[in-house]
């Protein structure tokens, strides 16, 4: 069974003359353990896709199961839920909440649903961010590429089905931006952690295992570049 | 909390369902330990099923390999099949080059099957790697010995900027090496100097080697690590690359390409994570 599995999604908005179809009948599978790069140009459908997988918009037609889970069949709150325990996302402006020092951003899915994560868990993904001496700074007192390593130490918490990263380097320097790279490969290759990263970038596309490509709301080419 | 006694009964009953492989699903993405419960129980019973996927995983993989090696190993049967017919009425010359070159597809062969199975072997985790600490000096100076010869027709030579020592399996790196040697060596002018270094950051300590050529494009970069793909130097086979990506995967590391170009060759990274 795939960790994710993406059927026939379409998703229109208007109606009419002013119809536009964003994306149209996008289909694909996702194993555990790859790294999928999804390139496109910017209006291509990829953040459209990107919002759907995340649960995070609702579709005009077609499904996305994860994990087996159909996630357009659950309730609003049911799935905002679900997403917390199975879905890590990773913005490309890190949305931290700025009054919570970094440990309980790291954390903050745990908090949620009111339990505390295994201590040695936490240290093990704050030592990976190398932030480890910075546990109680808030997100104020840390630089882009900081904030961003915390975001992804967010989305690792909870060993999520999958992470979705929507153009993670985007706000970076390269020197922040290779580091964040770095950090998701790492959790890829040692923890087979899915990674399913949005962007249109075509160096860091070429980092991953596979690339899928959207143009015009379509999927036009999905390429594996490493077997 | 208040949890009526029949909800405990049914997820007793399901879970004794999931022990019998059945499927089982008990998420109710509710606020509340219990549902944390749930989830937590789904992915207990759920890992019995992961490996069960893992295991189908492997046969396809092996599968595919069975078909590569006899997909592989047409051309040169064909192609010795049809220079010995040839060669019954051929001249003296002639007989002595299709020798020649019966001998080399019959090597090329040898080499296919082995690394064929190697790749074979590695991917279906029968292979248990014997992780040492190891100067990379000394993997270097062992993976040498293959490509002395390579090197020294095309006068080409190794630098090793740095040493330190890392923890992995010797022989299997060092076959590794070997064939990012090779590669390096495939893509560098003659008369020239390849690059290894080395060192170290907090996620992972790496080798690199960088080759004197004009760098990759985008579409070669996606041929590198696919099987019998060409690189379009002969002497690739196509299979040296994702052999060593396979042994470096193996054994929790990786390996990473950068492209190089306006003037400065590729750089093949060896990362052995921590």
């Amino acid at each position: 069974m795939e960790i994710l599995e993406v059927k026939d999604l379409t998703k229109m908005y208007g109606s009419g003359d002013t119809q536009v179809t964003a994306l149209d009948h996008v289909s694909f599978q996702v194993k555990k353990g790859e790294f999928v790069a999804i390139v496109g140009a910017s209006g291509s459908g990829k953040s459209t896709l990107m919002n759907l997988i995340g649960g995070i918009d609702r579709p005009t037609s077609g499904d996305v199961i994860v994990d087996g889970k159909e996630i357009f069949a659950m309730s609003e709150s049911a799935l905002a839920i679900f997403r917390r325990r199975n879905i890590g996302i990773v913005y490309q402006f890190y949305n931290l909440i700025p009054n919570l020092t970094v440990d309980e951003n790291i954390m903050l899915p745990c908090l949620l649903d009111n339990r505390k994560p295994d201590e040695q868990k936490l240290s093990k993904i704050v030592e990976m961010t190398g932030l480890s001496h910075r546990r109680d700074h808030l997100p104020g007192e840390l630089s882009g590429g900081q904030q961003q390593r915390v975001s992804v130490g967010r989305a690792l918490i909870n060993d999520p089905a999958f992470i979705l990263a929507d153009e993670p380097t985007g706000n970076l320097d390269s020197k922040a931006g290779r580091e964040i790279m770095e950090l998701l490969l790492s959790a890829n290759r040692k923890a087979n952690q899915t990674l399913i990263l949005i962007t249109h970038d075509e160096n860091i596309a070429l980092q991953a295992d596979r690339i899928i490509t959207i143009s015009d709301g379509r999927m036009i080419r999905d390429e594996v570049m490493r077997v | 909390m208040w949890i009526r006694k029949k909800e405990l009964l049914s997820l007793s009953e399901g879970i004794r369902r999931a022990l019998d492989g059945q499927p089982f699903d008990p998420r109710n993405n509710k606020e509340g330990a219990f549902s944390i419960l749930k989830n937590d129980i789904y992915t207990l019973t759920h890992s019995g099923q992961e490996q069960k996927n893992v295991l189908a995983e492997e046969k396809e993989h092996l599968a595919e390999y069975l078909s590569d090696i006899s997909h592989q190993l047409k051309t040169p049967i064909s192609s010795i099949l049809l220079m010995t017919e040839l060669m019954a009425d051929a001249p003296e010359k002639t007989k002595q080059e299709f020798l020649q070159s019966i001998k080399k597809e019959i090597r090329h062969m040898e080499w296919l099957v082995t690394a064929l199975l190697k790749m074979a072997k590695l991917d279906s985790s029968v292979t248990n790697f014997h992780r040492e600490e190891i100067p990379v000096s000394l993997l270097l100076g062992e993976a040498l010995k293959s490509v002395e010869i390579i090197l020294d027709i095309r006068n080409q030579t190794i630098c090793l900027k740095n040493d330190l020592s890392l923890y992995c399996d010797k022989k299997w790196t060092g076959e590794a090496l070997i064939n990012l040697l090779k590669n390096a060596s495939d893509f560098s002018v003659e008369n020239s100097e390849i690059l290894v270094d080395c060192g170290e950051n907090p996620l992972y300590h790496w080798i690199s080697i960088t080759d004197t050529g004009e760098g990759l494009k985008k579409e070669q970069i996606a041929r590198l690590f696919r099987r019998f793909e060409s690189s379009g130097k002969e002497n690739g086979y196509g299979i040296g690359l994702p052999l060593a990506l396979s042994i470096m995967r193996g054994q929790n590391g990786d390996i990473a390409v950068s492209p190089g170009g306006h003037g400065s060759g590729a750089t093949f990274f060896m990362k052995f994570y921590k």
